[in-house]
């Protein structure tokens, strides 16, 4: 059956089918589905990441229903979630990982202040959301005149804006980068950032990439729980509106078209701090995992303990669902009737044909008191929404931008001379990318590191030992692509590398 | 009924007949070796759009009849597919499938990954496929037609035509579409086996009389399963057959050794020879983009090492080569039994052409060995490596 690849908020299609029971047995490849490529996909014409490739593999880990630990039916699990949240102010977080269906069930559910965790991006102007929220089509990257990447490795984190990149290339496009890791021979201009001035060099980018900027420039960059807003900023400058922010789950997009703002967010460390000092007692988080998407997965933990109520609705298990009062765990989003919206802000239906999660969350909506919603109705307002009478994969509906005024950039230089610079693939985000680091090839060769040593980073009063590999970053980086156990901070790329020991050990 | 002879044939249902790309032969077949329990299931695809389908294993009688129809601009490989079902557990299945499917297939049954004596292969002649989403912008662009307004495609007389819902039919050059870069996809130009007669059943309408053009299906036996095959839709009442006629048979000679011509003329024109002392520099070039994503192994027909294979176990994340040995390995390993199918430079997410890099490896090694890949069950070479 067709469907959408839920790695990130690309869109790309593929098909999945469920494999025989006796072929599960036989088959090599882990997991009970099978993917087609589909060629016929707009978004991606059947070209898929590795994350798409080995999506049975990410899709074989379930979550259970449960209540206290122990297994149940998931009505009961529903049900108790309802009697459980009564009377609580439960605050309701989503990343967008589910269907605009069932976001618009969550948002009647949370009366309309689903959180996304996009704090940090609350005080940027208000005319300039929509451009967050909904980037330009893919199309108009392959016609650019040229490209400007803020921030963004092609070849890691959004592999399938590469071609799109190579293609306007192909047609004269000139590509300039700003970043941590130089993208291979992609780009024209490379400006590698530096721990202790990258804000100020974000702020000054006007000026060094004139020769880039203007008519026919498109600037790319991400957004995400952990995005600095220097970034998005200097992305939103840089663009003038002609910008694309990629996203890393499968309906942030979505997420930010239904809740038309993030001015009343909070950042998760905000979130966290919440609920260490008392003032957030219930807690629904709508598949997605804390522990997994912030650094300190321990400093998660422990507040989450000291929650009265946690329930996780979310059909994937992961370290969440193991202390969670009550874990609803519905269909998974290739099984899910409803649409999702991409980057570009693309309507894709996902193919399945179940509304579990849906009427779940209706169900504890109705258990609160609060307003039910039919399915069609849900979808219908979707629509409405995106401004569209049908689901048609090959059109970008058009969306109204508005001119924003430039945003100002406080550019600070700080103390920092080494840093731990985080960067997120889909992998990341679900705890399955590997934990090694990036050292330069002047770092390796000045520190005499032999191939297969292990190097001792230390940061936040904390030390871990890592693999390493050689590439094309600063000096003065160490850049991780994994949750990394040292990293502890939420909105920043970097922390402070407080030691550092180039051992000589050889792994085991 | 012999191995060997030629026939015209189409369905007895007037509705197959007239959505059947040409007589509705093949989807006939199908159904019937389903209907009357000569197989289990039938793989065959499920029509999404002009420029999309999904393949399907089925044991529908009704989907089956659903598939009529060529679809030019639906490049999917059908053997990989059918390698990860059922046939090694006993089950019998039919296919249909392209002469690169059947390559495959044959490639995969010499793996161990399919039971080539419970499948039943129904193969079609094929002159390429198209990548859909370009097609779709050589269709806005070129014939200046909206791609949903499309119902039909056809390719008669060196010429694509497309026939739209308010009746108009639009033909052009496939020569001067392919030297926009439009038209088929690069591996298929210079694709060389345009008749699969290593399938059981061998279709197309090249030697179908003009008079019974689009109402026949020209098929050729080709092994004692297509004999089976034939006779349980004769008896079932799902076909009728008349011997073909010796001018059709030579006529259909005549335009495969034509298209073999012309593949020659592109093989040249496509994959130009590398001096020597750039050819390093050259594959470091072409692959410099490649994010290891694994598509082109997943999806091609001849990788049946799984997760344990010599490409992958020899390369790690820790390294940052210039070129990936998991590449050079690869180009290696399968050079004696590429099919040329384009599986690989279909999927790839870095626009990489790797079943042309493949082929420059493949074909001279195969010409070398005289040895076309996937057309029988004998060893090919590597396997007699000691
Ligand atoms: C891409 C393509 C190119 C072809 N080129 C030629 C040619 O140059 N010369 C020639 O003589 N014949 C060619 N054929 C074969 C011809 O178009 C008919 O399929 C054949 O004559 C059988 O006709 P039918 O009416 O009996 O088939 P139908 O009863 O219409 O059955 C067609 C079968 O083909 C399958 N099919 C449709 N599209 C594809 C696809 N893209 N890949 C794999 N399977 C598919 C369907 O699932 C169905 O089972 C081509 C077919 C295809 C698919
Ligand atoms: S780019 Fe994103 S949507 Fe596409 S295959 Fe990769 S993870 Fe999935
Ligand atoms: S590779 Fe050959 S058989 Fe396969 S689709 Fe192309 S022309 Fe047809
Ligand atoms: S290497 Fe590519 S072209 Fe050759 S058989 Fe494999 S997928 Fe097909
Ligand atoms: S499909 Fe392309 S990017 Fe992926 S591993 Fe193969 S060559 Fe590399």
């Amino acid at each position: 059956m067709k469907s959408v690849c839920p790695g990130c908020n690309f869109g790309c299609g593929l098909y999945l089918q469920p494999k025989d029971e006796e072929m599960i047995a036989l088959d090599y490849r882990r997991g009970i589905l099978e993917v087609d490529f589909k060629k016929g996909s707009e978004v991606n014409e059947g070209k898929l990441c590795k994350f798409g490739v080995e999506l049975p593999e990410y899709y074989a880990n379930k979550a259970v229903s449960k209540v206290d630990g122990s297994e149940v039916e998931f009505e009961k699990a529903v049900e108790e979630a309802g009697k459980r949240l009564a009377g609580k102010d439960a605050v309701f977080l989503s990343f967008g990982d589910s269907t605009c269906e069932e976001l618009i069930a969550l948002s009647k559910l949370a009366d309309g202040k689903i959180e996304s965790g996009l704090g940090a991006l609350s005080d940027i102007d208000e005319t300039a959301y929509m451009c967050m929220a909904v980037g330009i089509p893919y199309e108009d990257i392959e016609k650019a005149n040229s490209i400007v990447l803020i921030n963004v490795d092609p070849y890691a984190q959004y592999p399938l804006i590469l071609r799109r990149i190579l293609r306007a290339k192909e047609n004269g496009c000139k590509v300039a980068y700003v970043g941590w890791r130089k993208p291979r021979n992609l780009a024209d201009k490379v400006i590698l950032l530096s721990p202790s001035t990258w804000i100020k060099t974000l702020a000054e980018l006007e000026n060094e990439l004139s020769e880039f900027l203007g008519e026919g420039c498109v600037v790319i960059s991400d957004l995400h729980p952990h995005v600095h807003p220097a970034q998005v900023k200097t992305a939103l400058n840089l663009g003038k509106g002609n910008v694309l922010f990629l996203k890393p789950f499968a309906n942030l997009t979505g997420l930010m078209l239904l809740k038309s703002s993030v001015s009343d967010d909070r950042t998760l460390d905000n979130l966290i701090s919440e609920i260490e000092e008392g003032n957030v007692k219930a807690l629904f988080v709508h598949e997605a995992d804390l522990i997994e998407v912030m650094p300190d997965s321990e400093r998660v933990k422990e507040a989450l303990q000291k929650l009265e109520v946690l329930v996780v609705q979310t059909s994937r298990a992961s370290p969440i669902t193991e202390m969670a009062h009550v874990v609803i765990a519905p269909e998974q989003l290739w099984e899910k009737k409803g649409v999702v919206v991409n980057n570009e802000g693309r309507i894709l239906e996902v193919g399945g044909e179940r509304t579990d999660g849906f009427e779940a969350l209706c169900k504890v909506a109705e258990a609160l008191g609060k307003e039910k919603i039919e399915f069609d109705d849900a979808h219908k307002q979707v629509l409405e929404k995106v401004g569209v009478d049908v689901v048609n994969e090959y059109t970008v509906p058009a969306y109204e931008r508005k001119e924003y005024p430039a945003q100002s950039i406080e550019a600070q230089e700080s103390d920092i001379e080494t840093a731990l610079v985080k960067v997120y693939t889909p992998f990341t985000w679900r705890d399955m990318e590997g934990q090694y680091i990036c050292l330069s090839i002047n770092t390796i060769a000045s520190k005499g590191i032999m191939k297969g040593n292990l190097v001792t980073v230390g940061a936040n009063g904390n030390e871990g030992r890592y693999p390493f590999r050689p590439d094309d970053v600063a000096d003065d980086v160490v850049l991780t692509f994994g949750r990394i156990d040292i990293a502890k901070e939420n909105i920043t790329p970097l922390e402070k590398i407080e030691n550092t020991i180039w051992t000589e050990e050889k792994e085991e | 009924m012999n191995v060997g002879e030629c026939y015209l044939g189409w369905s007895t249902k007037d509705e197959v007949r007239e959505k059947g790309a040409s007589g509705g032969l093949v989807t006939s077949v199908l159904a019937a070796a389903l209907e009357k329990g000569l197989v289990e299931k039938v793989l065959v695809l499920k029509k999404i759009s002009e420029y999309d389908a999904e393949p399907i294993i089925t044991d529908s009688v009704d989907e089956v009849l659903e598939s009529a129809g060529s679809l030019h601009a639906v490049p999917v490989g059908l053997s990989k597919k059918l390698g990860l079902q059922l046939t090694r557990l006993g089950k019998k299945i039919a296919t249909v499938g392209k002469p690169c499917d059947v390559r495959g297939m044959y490639e995969m049954a010499l793996r161990d990954q399919i039971n080539i004596d419970n499948t039943y292969i129904v193969g079609l002649n094929c002159g390429g496929t198209m990548p859909p989403i370009l097609t779709r912008k050589m269709l806005r662009e070129v014939y200046e037609i909206d791609p949903e307004e499309v119902v039909e495609e056809e390719i008669a007389k060196g010429e694509l035509i497309f026939k739209t819902k308010d009746g108009k039919e639009i033909a052009k050059k496939i020569d001067e579409l392919e030297e926009m870069g439009y038209g088929r996809r690069e591996n298929c130009r210079y694709c060389f086996v345009k008749i699969p007669t290593n399938a059981d059943l061998a279709c197309g309408n090249w030697g179908v009389p003009k008079a019974k053009q689009g109402q026949a299906t020209f098929v050729e036996v080709c092994s004692e399963k297509g004999i089976e095959l034939l006779e349980n839709a004769v008896n079932a009442g799902y076909i009728e057959l008349e011997s073909a006629s010796e001018k059709g048979i030579n006529a259909r000679k005549k335009v495969e050794q034509a298209m073999i011509d012309l593949a020659s003329k592109w093989r040249e024109e496509l994959l130009p020879s590398i001096p020597d002392e750039e050819r390093l520099s050259f594959y470091i070039k072409e692959l410099e983009d490649c994010i290891g994503c694994g598509a082109c192994k997943t999806v091609c027909p001849v990788c049946a090492c799984g997760d344990d294979s010599k490409c992958t176990t020899m390369i790690s994340e820790l390294d940052n080569h210039k070129i990936s040995l998991y590449h050079l390995i690869r180009f290696l390993h399968i050079m004696d039994s590429c099919v040329a199918c384009g599986m690989c430079t279909d999927v790839c997410p870095a626009e990489i052409k790797m079943s042309q890099l493949q082929a420059r490896f493949s074909l001279p090694f195969q010409e070398e060995k005289e040895y076309v890949a996937g057309m029988t069950l004998e060893k090919p070479p590597f396997f007699e490596v000691r």
